[in-house]
């Protein structure tokens, strides 16, 4: 099994099948992202209070990888205050771009950088991400 | 057909040879000859055409016109009814701006949901924008185009017909000569998108008796960057260009400038000069091939990947009686993009998405599907390869459910 097969079979088991925080309760700040070339639609939601994340869901529709981040994204900003979640989107965002990034500050998401070798799936990873910063700079 | 020598024409084979590239559809290879031509305009004619007063400004035009005489004898047209656009799309998009004038509030446009949406797009516009009605030929259950529903369709209150040869994601060809026959008694145009269509098949303006067509170089072995619209001369002759500016006028005053003759008043500033040039070079290179050799070639490859895709498992056809080696499938719960990238990681190049004709993907009842698209140059052995990558992706996914 090469290393792609690997993340996918993990991304299947933990996050595509089995999403996590899935579906809105139209009770937070709601942010869209899409790729209108592909279909893939992601909507974050998220209720901040003081600062912190209260809950972070997500609705999305389109490929695993696509759906499988909007779960993850949601699982690793869940809890964390405005700017730790901040940081984390802006070192996945460098992460994808191929700069310098915290590998430890990104957790499961780091598997993400298998995608290297799939540049053109990249923008299906980083949709949710592009949700999420948009509900951050609209605070 | 010595398809090792001819493999040997195409650069990108031996500088990608693990590479199965099963996305002709989208764009075909060059052949050498199609490059040396770029090569050859760029270092010893490099000059722009239709101005000079000098002797190589004189022979670079002489090739480029070459050219357009090429494609009119590669569909039976005369040379001044070939217009050299930006592509496919851009060309229709033209015609489209061009008929806009005479059509009015209430006029029908009739297509079908098998169109790209270059096709489609324009004639939404005219809706908004002149109160048309676009109107949609059903398809039949296996996708094809339902000529009795066209029939019934087909009223005097339709101006413009407006189909493709073949269909981009099903493969299908439609008999366009009758389409014409039935849409000219009731007095509408017909505008044929033969951009797929002409890579497959003869093509015959003359008798398939279309007002306009389009089609793009890229898809014919030539460069990108050269579409081709095809009009009746009638039609050029008292419709008026889209575009103004250098080249295309005759004479120029303060308030009225003297259009140039057709082809040319369509033709607004210094075109793709080298992109032309070379797009002759690919039509030879297709006729010295033979465009019948290279139909039975594809119709061979086309029912050895359908006979052997069919075998799989947990593999999704939606086109089993394609005319051309377009395949449009899904691999059963797997969205078509996670499909795309493993095929990608056994070097195989497929198109995976909407193919640019979501109405065909809303038909087929799916969010996009896979497409893979065949052209002359590619073998049964690659075949074989793909049908081992499919199988694998099959098992992998059925493993990990």
């Amino acid at each position: 099994m090469n290393e792609m097969q690997e993340i996918y079979r993990k991304l299947l088991i933990k996050y595509y099948k089995n999403t996590y925080n899935s579906g809105l309760r139209n009770t937070g700040i709601q942010k869209e992202s899409k790729n209108t070339s592909c279909g893939d639609d992601v909507i974050i939601e998220a209720v901040i209070k003081d600062n912190v994340i209260e809950s972070i869901r997500n609705d999305a529709k389109g490929c695993m990888i696509c759906i499988s981040s909007a779960s993850m994204l949601c699982k690793a900003l869940e809890g964390k205050s405005v700017s730790e979640a901040k940081l984390i989107c802006e070192e996945f965002s460098k992460m994808q771009k191929g700069a310098q990034y915290q590998e430890t500050l990104l957790g499961e998401l780091a598997i993400f950088k298998c995608l290297d070798s799939f540049p053109a799936r990249k923008k299906c990873a980083s949709l949710s991400f592009d949700a999420a910063v948009e509900i951050f700079m609209s605070i | 057909m010595d398809i090792e020598q001819i493999r040997k024409d195409f650069p990108m084979f031996k500088n990608n040879s693990n590479l199965i590239y099963f996305d002709n559809a989208a764009t075909t290879f060059k052949p050498s000859c199609v490059l040396d031509k770029i090569q050859e305009y760029y270092t010893h004619f490099g000059v722009s055409v239709h101005r000079g007063t000098y002797n190589l400004s004189v022979a670079a035009e002489h090739m480029f016109e070459d050219t357009r005489a090429e494609v009119a004898r590669f569909i039976n047209s005369e040379t001044s009814e070939i217009i050299f656009t930006a592509n496919a799309s851009y060309a229709l998009n033209s015609v489209a701006l061009m008929i806009k004038d005479t059509l009015n509030s209430g006029d029908h446009i009739l297509s079908s949901p098998l169109e790209h949406h270059s096709a489609l797009l324009p004639y939404q516009n005219m809706e908004q924008e002149k109160g048309c009605v676009l109107d949609y030929i059903n398809l039949l259950p296996d996708g094809r185009v339902d000529m009795s529903n066209f029939n019934k369709l087909i009223t005097n209150n339709v101006k413009v017909v407006i189909v493709s040869l073949v269909s981009n994601t099903m493969g299908y060809y439609l008999d366009v000569k009758q389409i014409c026959s039935i849409a000219h008694k009731k007095g509408a145009i017909v505008i044929v998108d033969m951009t797929q269509g002409i890579s497959y098949y003869n093509v015959d303006v003359k008798k398939m008796d279309c007002d306009f067509a389009v089609f793009s170089a890229h898809k014919l072995l030539g460069p990108t960057g050269v579409g081709v619209m095809y009009g009746k001369h009638k039609y050029l002759e008292k419709m008026s260009p889209v575009f103004y500016g250098g080249e295309m006028i005759q004479s120029v005053s303060y308030h009225f400038s003297k259009l140039a003759p057709i082809p040319y008043k369509y033709e607004v500033g210094t075109p793709n000069i080298a992109g032309v040039i070379a797009f002759g070079e690919a039509i030879r290179y297709i006729n010295s091939i033979g465009k019948d050799a290279i139909h039975e070639r594809e119709q061979e490859l086309k029912n050895y990947l359908i006979q052997e895709l069919s075998k799989i498992q947990g593999i999704t056809i939606y086109n089993m009686t394609c005319d051309t080696p377009i395949v449009n499938f899904n691999i059963d719960g797997v969205p078509s993009h996670d499909a795309s990238t493993f095929y990608d990681s056994y070097n195989v190049a497929i198109r995976a998405g909407q193919h640019c004709a979501a109405l065909v993907t809303n038909f087929l009842g799916v969010n996009a599907t896979l497409r893979a698209s065949l052209y002359f140059y590619n073998t049964k052995e690659e075949i074989d390869k793909f049908i081992i990558a499919s199988k694998k992706i099959v098992k992998f996914f059925s493993e990990n459910k």
